[in-house]
């Protein structure tokens, strides 16, 4: 039902009011906390590195990024850890 | 009597900050408050013109703190509503020309006499905006339901809390109910999860401002003016009451309008 009303009203697909509210939570949390896309990325090399001096990480499954509580910012890294069972193929 | 002072601030230019400042001053005196507008955009004076005051400048605000003249010379009684008053920035001059320390010290000579003391701030972030700010309680944010208007806004509450100035309240100008409705246009809700932020204002886009402009005759005083009565609300607001939001964004009439059309017999 309200999938209809999403069609008629708009808000279906991708209206252009949702692009404007999406890039403003990512411009405004880089803002805020004076972090920039660079600075993120560096950070995730970084955080790569000293976890993989003890476990293996796959680097392009690692995500760090930034979010708002509120006013609050947050720094989040997900960091997915390689199955243990490939992880001792590759030790041996 | 001790006024509160309300710095009406965006950030970014040319939101609404002036005719926020008039149309709330006027809905204010018009309930029977003292109010008292300063203009403190220095050198680009234009609340003088959107009351309809500009023909009774003799002093403005840098005579003022430069000592050529006193404060009741250059504050200026609006005929309409014998409790608004108007204090006109000098329009020859820049931001240097006066510091926070003269905002706090002309602000704290006013406060005894009045209700409210409301501030129009300049755009940005610099010098005038300190100044805006500096004796301010409480700081009215206005900003557009557009991108860059919110990022700015973001930006000057940020800047408000640095300065232990609060969070502020939040006016959100220029809304066209047609456009969210669509799709096309950020929706109040939105605006205020991402800023975080107390609402205290939802004006709608409305020509009655531009044509209240023209005249010199803020909507305000405007009965059938929607943009006039959203403002009117505010200053309700801010006199504590409990006033609801109406739903300008258009989104539950058209929901309406729809079930009507699906069930005539309204059994939706
Ligand atoms: N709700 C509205 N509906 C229609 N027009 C509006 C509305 N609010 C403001 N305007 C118009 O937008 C223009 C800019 O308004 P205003 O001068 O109040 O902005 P400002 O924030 O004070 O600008 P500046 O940053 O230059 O001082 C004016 O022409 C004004 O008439
Ligand atoms: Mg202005």
């Amino acid at each position: 039902m309200s999938g209809i009303f999403d069609r008629i009203t708009g808000h279906g697909g991708r209206s252009s009011a949702k692009a404007a509210k999406e890039r403003l939570i990512v411009v405004l949390s880089h803002d805020r906390a004076d972090i920039g896309p660079g600075l993120l990325e560096t950070i995730k090399q970084e955080i790569v590195r000293v976890i993989s001096e003890h476990i293996d990480v796959d680097p392009a499954t690692v995500q760090v990024s930034l979010f708002s509580e509120g006013r609050e910012q947050h720094l989040q890294a997900d960091i997915p850890i390689t199955a243990a069972s490939s992880r001792r193929k590759r030790t041996l | 009597m001790t006024a509160k002072v309300l710095t009406i601030t965006s950030g970014k230019g040319g939101v609404g900050k002036t005719t926020a400042t008039a149309n709330i001053g006027v809905a204010l005196a018009a309930l029977g408050q003292k109010v008292v507008c300063i203009d403190s955009d220095i050198g680009l004076r234009n609340l003088d013109v959107v009351m309809g005051l500009e023909n009774r400048i003799v002093y403005d605000l840098v005579d003022v703190i430069e000592g050529r003249a006193r404060l009741r010379q250059a504050m200026i009684k609006d005929k309409r509503l014998p409790e608004l008053h108007m204090i006109p920035a000098a329009q020859t001059r820049d931001k240097t020309a006066i510091a926070p320390s003269d905002m706090i010290r002309i602000c704290d000579e006013l406060r005894p006499e009045m209700d409210w003391i409301l501030i129009d701030s300049p755009a940005g972030i610099e010098r005038g905006f300190r100044n805006a700010i500096a004796a301010s309680d409480t700081a009215l944010i206005v900003t557009n339901p557009e991108v860059s208007a919110v990022r700015d806004a973001d930006r000057i509450i940020g800047l408000l809390e640095a300065e232990q100035k609060g969070p502020g309240k939040l006016i959100i100008n220029r809304i066209r109910p047609e456009l969210v409705e669509r799709g096309d246009m950020l929706e109040t809700a939105d605006v205020l999860e991402i800023l975080a932020v107390e609402l205290i204002g939802l004006i709608p886009e409305d020509e009655s401002v531009l044509i209240a402009t023209n005249r010199g005759n803020p909507a305000a005083l405007e009965p059938k003016s929607k943009a006039g009565q959203a403002f009117r609300d505010i200053a309700r607001r801010l006199m504590g009451e409990e006033v609801p939001f109406p739903p300008l964004d258009g989104t539950e009439s058209l929901r309406n309008r729809l079930s009507r059309l699906i069930h005539p017999k309204g059994a939706s």
